[in-house]
């Protein structure tokens, strides 16, 4: 079975190089943006199965990446997880109305992230607009 | 100061107003007195002038009857002689009176006196002399012409008194004209010169009060606006505050993650092999990132709770929900350390008046609060049951066996900051606010909390909450004003879609709450919230305590906001509001206020199910005549 590609943009490089290791230790091939316009033209390249997208970045936030992909022919149905620090109250159901699977607030259990990123990436159980907030609660 | 002046100028002009009409009521009075005098000459004059024609027509008749007399010898001529000689004196006195005033007219007078007493004497002679048989003597004595000269000056003098009385009465009427002239043009003056200072003073002094109620207002808003700026200033200072608790908690959380995902990614093995003690070492930095991450949480509600901004929804409220919902929350946590986690309630259990998210969060905090403080092996258990000491009110209980709280301490626990000292085998255990937030939630929805507890063997936390029951509803309501007598109404309020539509969205019957709430008397009235936590679509339902009239005041205004609210119109929803009374319920004397409200809850309750049982068609009819 081919390796499903994960595009995560983050302006962290922390948060890149931890993704990039657990990512690739679950048997995902990933590639990175550092910033909006990037994460775009990454997304054209790649093709990615899957988007993980932060919402703080330089070079139109992840609203306007959010947007962005919605209006496009080609990258509309990649499916996006928002992986953001910001605060939930205000962010997830912009998050969500804008167009993303689900919204992961910062820090997220390994087991959590992995688990939501199989379920969106086999299209299961997760349709658009329900929130999982499994941010704050990590054990 | 700038006002005083104004004042002063004012008032003056007041002063100045009346000084001028005073002044003219002088002039006027005055020149009425010219008049009058004025009158009195030319009545005066006119009078002269009468007395002067009289005068010389009597004597003038005098000497007709004389001649009548000579000429036929008959008496009967001498009639008018005889009754002119004795009046000319008394005219001609009359004529002296007149003219006192004027010495020239008096030696007029007088010489007419003179001549009219000669001409009455010369004509008494010749009538003498002719009736004394000597009519040649009398005619010869008339020959001599004298009395025609007499009669002549007589006459002259008459015609100078005339002439000067009538240039006198030409003075007199000129004066008399000018003196009405002058009088009308005070008159008119006065009238212009009063109006126009009356209109002006009534100006000054309009825009003199009404630039002081400008004052006056502007100082009232001056004060208004800072308290505004206050209120506004604060609301600032909170925002200001939130958005940097917002962005601290943000900032805190990115290097927090990285420390998490490092720390989890050497845990996993994926740097390389890790030894049991790195592996132990690792997982207090995880406990530590884990506290820290609470800590955070913690921060944002406690801002929440003591800002009073906490929102609470009280309606029905599911315990075992909410006991499920917290257990599941953190079974992860208990059975990582080997504690135990367990629920107990009965299905049954009533549901609570409160806001079910912020049950869970309670139950969440105490649980959470438990597992902590509960040693592996230890058991942590949740608990939902009626309140034996507190009737009317649900208990939720969570105990641990954990090493319990020093009894001293047990009241400060839930102290803002507090923190149990000896930090154990719990480690720091975050910022000390979870419990005080827990308490902060548990009044807000009209609840105790408090804690039991025994060194060694374990903690009880125990909260309460009101049951929704009709009875606690509406007890404040009829504790309030013990009016027997008095009506109870319940007024029903349906939100209808039009036929084929979708149900009322929730946000406006929220929206409806609002503003029938803003229709009812705080003391008298309550709103009902859902009664069954699946009462989405049911009317509302107010009961107020009070007149027939007042309920009816109550329909009209409740109908009248919901149809004049615009979301309600652009949702096309028809407001049907209907109230009816329920069959006086006096208190009786010797019933307790608890009989008599339950008594009440009751009747309230089979009104509430026939409503809502009778279905919309049958209800709409009756409330569309208006009310019962």
């Amino acid at each position: 079975m081919s390796q499903r590609k994960i595009l995560v943009v983050d302006d962290d490089p922390d948060i890149r190089l931890s993704l990039h290791v657990r990512l690739k230790a679950n048997n995902y091939d990933v590639c990175f943006a550092s910033d909006g316009v990037t994460g775009i033209s990454e997304a054209q390249k790649h093709k990615p199965d899957l988007i993980i997208l932060d919402l703080g970045l330089p070079a139109g936030d992840g609203f306007s990446v959010l947007d962005r992909l919605r209006a496009s022919d080609n990258l509309a149905l990649i499916p996006v997880i928002v992986l953001t620090g910001r605060d939930r109250t205000a962010s997830k159901g912009l998050s969500l109305k804008a167009g993303a699977k689900a919204f992961l607030q910062k820090p997220v259990a390994n087991a959590q992230l992995l688990s939501v990123i199989r379920q969106v990436l086999d299209g299961k159980g997760y349709a658009p607009g329900i929130v999982y907030d499994l941010g704050g609660a990590v054990h | 100061m700038h006002t005083i002046y104004k004042r002063v100028a004012i008032v003056s002009g007041f002063g100045l107003l009346l000084l001028l009409l005073a002044t003219n009521a002088w002039i006027i009075r005055l020149q009425l007195g010219v008049l009058i005098d004025n009158q009195t000459g030319v009545a005066h004059t006119q009078e002269s002038l009468s007395e002067l024609a009289q005068t010389e027509a009597l004597l003038s008749d005098a000497e007709t009857s004389q001649r009548g007399f000579l000429y036929t010898g008959d008496p009967k001529y001498l009639e008018p002689f005889t009754r002119a000689a004795p009046l000319v004196g008394a005219h001609i006195d009359i004529l002296a009176r007149l003219t006192e005033n004027s010495p020239h007219q008096q030696a007029c007078v007088s010489e007419l006196r003179g001549l009219a007493a000669a001409k009455l004497h010369e004509l008494a002679r010749t009538i003498a002399l002719y009736q004394s048989g000597r009519p040649d003597e009398a005619k010869a004595l008339v020959m001599t012409d004298h009395g025609l000269f007499l009669m002549m000056d007589m006459q002259k003098i008459i015609g100078q008194m005339e002439a000067e009385e009538t240039a006198m009465e030409a003075v007199r009427s000129t004066a008399y004209r000018r003196t009405v002239r002058v009088t009308v043009a005070c008159i008119y003056l006065a009238s212009f010169a009063g109006a126009f200072g009356a209109v002006l003073l009534a100006y000054f002094t309009l825009r003199e009060m009404s630039a002081r109620q400008a004052l006056q207002h502007s100082e009232e808003r001056l004060v208004l606006r800072r308290s505004e700026d206050k209120d506004r200033e604060q609301q600032l200072q909170i925002q200001i505050k939130e958005q940097f608790l917002s962005h601290v908690s943000h900032e805190l959380r990115s290097p927090l993650t990285s420390i998490y995902s490092f720390s989890t990614l050497i845990v996993d093995g994926l740097a390389g092999e890790v030894s049991p003690q790195q592996q132990e070492y690792l997982q207090i930095i995880m406990r530590n990132v884990d506290q820290l991450l609470s800590m955070i949480e913690d921060l944002l509600e406690d801002t929440q709770v003591r800002e009073a901004k906490l929102k609470v929804q009280l309606q029905a409220a599911s315990v075992p929900e909410a006991i499920e919902y917290a257990v599941d929350t953190l079974r992860g946590a208990s059975e990582g350390k080997g504690v135990v986690l367990s629920s107990h309630f009965s299905p049954d259990l009533p549901s609570a008046y409160a806001d079910p998210m912020r049950l869970r969060q309670i139950l969440t905090v105490l649980l959470d609060n438990a597992v902590k403080f509960t040693p592996p092996g230890g058991a942590v258990a949740a608990r939902g049951s009626l309140s034996q000491a507190f009737p009317g009110f649900l208990l939720m209980e969570v105990s641990d066996t954990g090493r319990g709280i020093d009894p001293e301490k047990t009241e400060r626990i839930f102290e803002r900051l507090y923190q149990a000292t000896d930090p154990g085998e719990a480690g720091r255990r975050g910022l000390g606010l979870g419990l005080h937030i827990a308490r902060g939630l548990v009044i807000r929805q009209g609840g105790t909390i408090w804690v039991s507890s025994e060194l060694g063997k374990g903690s009880r936390f125990s909260f309460t909450l009101p049951i929704l029951s009709l009875s606690s509803l509406i007890r404040p309501i009829l504790m309030h004003e013990e009016k027997p007598g008095e009506a109870i109404a319940l007024l029903a309020v349906e939100l209808r879609p039009r036929e084929g539509s979708a149900d009322a969205p929730e946000d406006i019957q929220d929206a409806a709450r609002v503003l029938i709430t803003q229709c009812l008397r705080p003391d008298t009235d309550v709103l009902l919230p859902h009664l069954s936590p699946s009462g989405g679509q049911a009317p509302l339902f107010a009961v107020a305590y009070t007149q027939r009239e007042g309920a009816e005041v109550i329909g009209t205004r409740v109908q009248s906001y919901l149809q004049g609210n615009e979301q309600i119109q652009s949702a096309e929803l028809t407001v049907a509001v209907s109230y009816s009374f329920l069959a006086p319920l006096p208190k009786e004397v010797d019933e307790s206020l608890d009989s008599f409200v339950d008594r009440i809850a009751a009747g309230v309750q089979d009104r509430i199910d026939i409503i809502c049982r009778t279905g919309a068609p049958q209800y709409v009819a009756k409330e569309n005549s208006g009310c019962r």
